[in-house]
């Protein structure tokens, strides 16, 4: 069973691993060093946050990774999103595929979404294609848009509008998961 | 056909072509969501072929990697 939930402090050095492991850090846009303390302070962050969610991602009870929605605009109904999965044991293309879906449906049809942008470095092209394989568009380039390692990186603007989802959704079967709400 | 797709396998994986069996596939950490889309990827360039989305989902093993490529000639 997969689910995406609320981070439990004592999860907070696992994520912090995650984050700044090669695996995970190199498609990001930062590369950042995080600390205990400092992950502390994210964590009471996401908690008082009343529109931007933060959860983790459990497989078959395993903290599997981190799904995040931000920029949440409640007036234009549109938000950013992300993921990473950590556990590497876990990893596979029918995951991936389900959690994109699942997001879309969450923000789609039960909190009532307009639109959903995801931004991806260029190079990375495995990823620029999961998105369009869910239904995303790609919207355009920005031009050297992330200092990262050195030098500036091209970032592939994506997005998926709500009547996009339900013509792709009807065309596509995956098993639900469970987005917990913060009080 | 089948070595062609053993040798992509092997080269986006980064692991010895012996280690590359029909029974290798999803199970492996390896083979990740971003390695199943490269390896598609690659298989359908070098051998002139479309997956269709379905059957890329589909694909476990490199015996139904093989098999799709092969459908789809």
């Amino acid at each position: 069973m997969i689910r995406c939930r609320r981070i439990k402090e004592s999860e907070l050095e696992l994520i912090m691993q995650w984050r700044m492991s090669e695996e995970i850090t190199r498609c990001m846009n930062s590369d950042p060093v995080l600390t205990i303390e400092g992950q502390k302070a994210w964590l009471k962050q996401i908690e008082s946050d009343s529109v931007n969610r933060t959860w983790m991602i459990e497989v078959d009870g395993i903290p599997a990774g981190i799904m995040t929605i931000f920029d949440v605009d409640t007036v234009h109904r549109r938000c950013g999103w992300g993921y990473y999965i950590g556990e590497r044991s876990v990893r596979s293309l029918k995951l991936a595929l389900s959690l994109e879906w699942n997001l879309y449906r969450y923000l789609f049809e039960e909190r009532l979404y307009n639109s959903v942008t995801a931004d991806v470095l260029a190079f990375n092209t495995e990823v620029i294609a999961l998105h369009k394989m869910c239904g995303c568009r790609e919207v355009g380039v920005l031009k050297q848009h992330i200092w990262k390692r050195g030098r500036f990186h091209d970032t592939v603007l994506m997005q998926i509008c709500a009547d996009e989802w339900r013509a792709k959704s009807s065309s596509v079967s995956f098993d639900s998961i469970s987005f917990e709400e913060y009080l | 056909m089948r070595e062609q797709i053993y040798a992509v396998v092997a080269e986006i994986l980064g692991v010895d072509r012996s280690e590359i069996t029909d029974s290798f596939g999803t199970t492996s950490e390896l083979w990740d969501s971003l390695a199943h889309i490269r390896i598609v990827a690659e298989c359908e360039s070098r051998c002139g072929v479309t997956i269709p989305f379905d059957r890329i989902v589909a694909i476990e093993t490199v015996a139904d990697l093989i098999a799709v490529v092969e459908g789809n000639q």
